[in-house]
């Protein structure tokens, strides 16, 4: 399998008032094309904070990431956001979607930042990953017309549009009811198998993860576990009580 | 990119986007109404001075004495007296000193007259003048002297023999008006008498209270000059005036007034009025200015959650910075056009407030000046303002860390 993305000895230090707290130590890991992947943990355990490591948002402040192979630890802003913009798709507990622009244009901007596609095109794609989400009579809708379900999927569809290696969710459910917990991950898994495109995901959701190839669990800022799905829950389920 | 995001955002955002522009439109507006007004104020000064006091004025006083062709020629070294006389200044060689400046290039008229002081009576009030032995033919041209006569007649000093014209100011002390006989006497003791043809307003009071206006020959006559003491010329731009006759100066040894030198302290005023005025402005700018940088700082507050997800999915910090820099750059573009039809309104109402300046001189309005200028320098200083207020929320949002807003929900 292709490797997408390595950890080295990474760490992330926090300073608050003169206090360090360390929030993730030696994590190594290493993820490969196609992968569909949970992350969980306690909160505060350092799951966000890996997963913000992951998408290039914030910088480790010990170890290596690569992406792609591609060293991202000393990489300047710039580059990073042109990372951002080509290899990863994001999608948090809050939808995020701009209000001053409709459905469909909130899923074209990152598509407009990459500057590949003609309008066209931008137009078309844009309105293909909708429509794959349930939400063609939605496009041009304002935020504030849309409900929490209908605009998490618009936020996710704007996380695939520049066809990322890469999607990375923090919660993705945390603000939705079941039934659309329930198609948020469904739609996952079929973009997953769809697209080929690797998901990692920080959820509390366990019936989602249930449904997971890969699970990793943090404690305290570190791996305690890096499994299979059934492996890992029986592991799991050893140790918990 | 930029433009598009940043033109979307202003327009989601009316109420705010409307605060800004209006506060820039108030001091653009401002801006230019001040200036146009302390504009008008000199012109109508410098217009008001120069229809009365010539650009340039040859007079007879000598300041560097005739070349003594004396000491040259017989090595005289010694002059044992130097006796005053009394003797009427003239310039010597006036028509032909006139003809001289007439081929000067940077002349536009020149006019030659015999000026003196004198007592005015009529009946029995008197008073102290300055008679002004003029043609009137050469003062229309050097300073379009009909237009400020009540008859507005050009040639009424030659319509009959002795003709006289009053200021207002001496016809209104006197009570003499249009057709009555008053009396000049010189301060030698000649008397002639003479008939008021036109009563003359400049709008100078000290002007008008104290001049009244012969023909040339019958001043001449009057002082028994032969020749005129003065000659007036008026140039093509009146703001070289001190050069030019410093030039003069040079060339006659005669003493050579300017308008500007002679107005110098009125000058200084205006001047230091034209200072106050920017420094009203300029407060009235930087009040605009943080307003705006105010209001796009609660912007960028507010919106910091679609400032980290745009982080997100790939609009890099610079690209943040940018498209802040753009909303100030539009909404100072928009702030300032409606800033300089503002301006417009205003000059146009101060133009029609009446308003009385002097006792003498009512006249409808302010006076404005119409200056492009102004115009283009407000619309400048209003995008330049915004620009400048929006730099610091750019610098904020761009400073916005993705991870850290994301991470606190």
């Amino acid at each position: 399998m292709d490797k997408i993305m390595e950890l080295q000895d990474v760490g992330k230090v926090m300073t608050t008032g003169g206090t360090n707290f360390p929030i993730l130590s030696q994590v190594n890991l290493t993820f490969y094309k196609g992968e569909y992947c949970a992350i969980v943990g306690n909160s505060g355990s350092g799951k966000s904070t890996l997963l913000y490591l992951l998408g290039a948002l914030d910088r480790p402040t010990s170890g290596t990431i690569k992406i792609d192979n591609v060293d991202v630890s000393q990489m300047s802003s710039q580059s990073l956001a042109k990372l951002r913009n080509e290899k990863i798709g994001f999608v948090f507990q809050f939808h995020y979607i701009l209000p001053e622009f409709t459905a469909l244009e909130n899923v074209i901007l990152p598509m407009i930042v990459a500057g590949t596609l003609s309008e066209k095109k931008r137009q078309e794609r844009a309105a293909m990953l909708l429509g794959t989400l349930g939400l063609s009579d939605r496009m041009d809708y304002y935020p504030a017309q849309l409900s929490g379900g209908q605009l998490q999927r618009v936020a996710i569809a704007r996380a695939l549009a520049n066809q990322p290696l890469l999607v990375l969710a923090d919660e993705p459910t945390g603000n939705l009811d079941s039934r659309n917990s329930e198609l948020v991950f469904d739609y996952f898994r079929k973009l997953n198998e769809e697209f080929g495109q690797t998901f990692i995901i920080v959820t509390h959701n366990t019936s989602f993860v249930k449904d997971c190839d890969r699970i990793i669990t943090l404690a305290d800022g570190r791996v305690v576990s890096d499994a299979a799905a059934g492996l890992c829950l029986r592991e799991r389920g050893d140790k918990m009580p | 990119m930029y433009l598009y995001i940043a033109w979307r955002q202003i327009i989601f955002r009316r109420r705010q986007s409307i605060a800004s522009i209006f506060s820039i439109a108030l001091g653009v507006g401002l801006f230019i109404m001040m200036s146009s007004m302390q504009q008008g104020f000199e012109e109508d000064f410098t217009n008001r001075v120069i229809s009365v006091t010539p650009h340039v004025q040859i007079t007879a006083e000598r300041v560097r004495p005739v070349p003594d062709m004396g000491r040259e020629q017989y090595d005289i070294t010694n002059v044992l007296h130097v006796q005053a006389f009394d003797k009427i200044e003239i310039i010597n060689g006036a028509a032909y000193l006139q003809n001289q400046l007439n081929t000067m290039e940077d002349v536009v008229a020149v006019g030659t007259n015999y000026t003196g002081q004198g007592l005015i009576t009529y009946g029995n009030r008197d008073i102290a003048i300055v008679v002004r032995g003029i043609d009137p033919e050469k003062e229309e041209k050097l300073n379009g002297f009909s237009g400020k006569l009540k008859l507005r007649h050009q040639d009424s000093l030659n319509l009959i023999s002795n003709a006289i014209i009053l200021g207002n100011g001496v016809a209104k002390t006197l009570q003499a008006s249009i057709g009555d006989t008053v009396t000049l006497v010189t301060d030698s003791g000649n008397q002639d008498l003479y008939r008021v043809v036109d009563i003359y307003q400049s709008g100078i009071t000290a002007f008008d209270n104290k001049t009244v206006f012969v023909l040339l020959k019958n001043s001449k006559a009057l002082f028994g000059a032969d020749g005129p003491n003065g000659i007036n010329i008026k140039i093509k731009d009146p703001y070289k005036a001190e050069a030019f006759a410093a030039n003069i100066s040079d060339m006659t040894g005669l003493n050579v007034k300017n308008w500007i030198s002679e107005n110098s302290n009125i000058r200084a005023e205006l001047y230091r009025r034209r200072w106050i005025n920017q420094f009203i402005v300029g407060t009235i700018f930087l009040v605009a200015g943080f307003g705006i940088a105010n209001i796009m700082l609660m912007n960028v507050m507010s919106k910091r959650r679609d400032i980290a997800i745009m982080q997100a999915f790939g609009v890099s910090p610079q690209s943040i910075d940018m498209i802040y820099l753009i909303q100030g750059c539009i909404l100072g573009a928009f702030g300032a056009f409606l800033g300089c039809l503002l301006g417009a309104a205003l000059n146009i109402g101060l133009e029609n407030i009446p308003v009385s300046f002097n006792a003498q001189l009512t006249r409808e309005g302010f006076p404005v000046a119409w200056n492009s200028r102004i115009f283009f320098q407000g619309y400048f200083m209003g995008i330049v303002i915004s620009i400048a207020a929006s730099f610091f929320p750019a610098k904020k949002a761009a400073a916005i860390l993705p991870a850290e807003v994301i991470r606190r929900g």
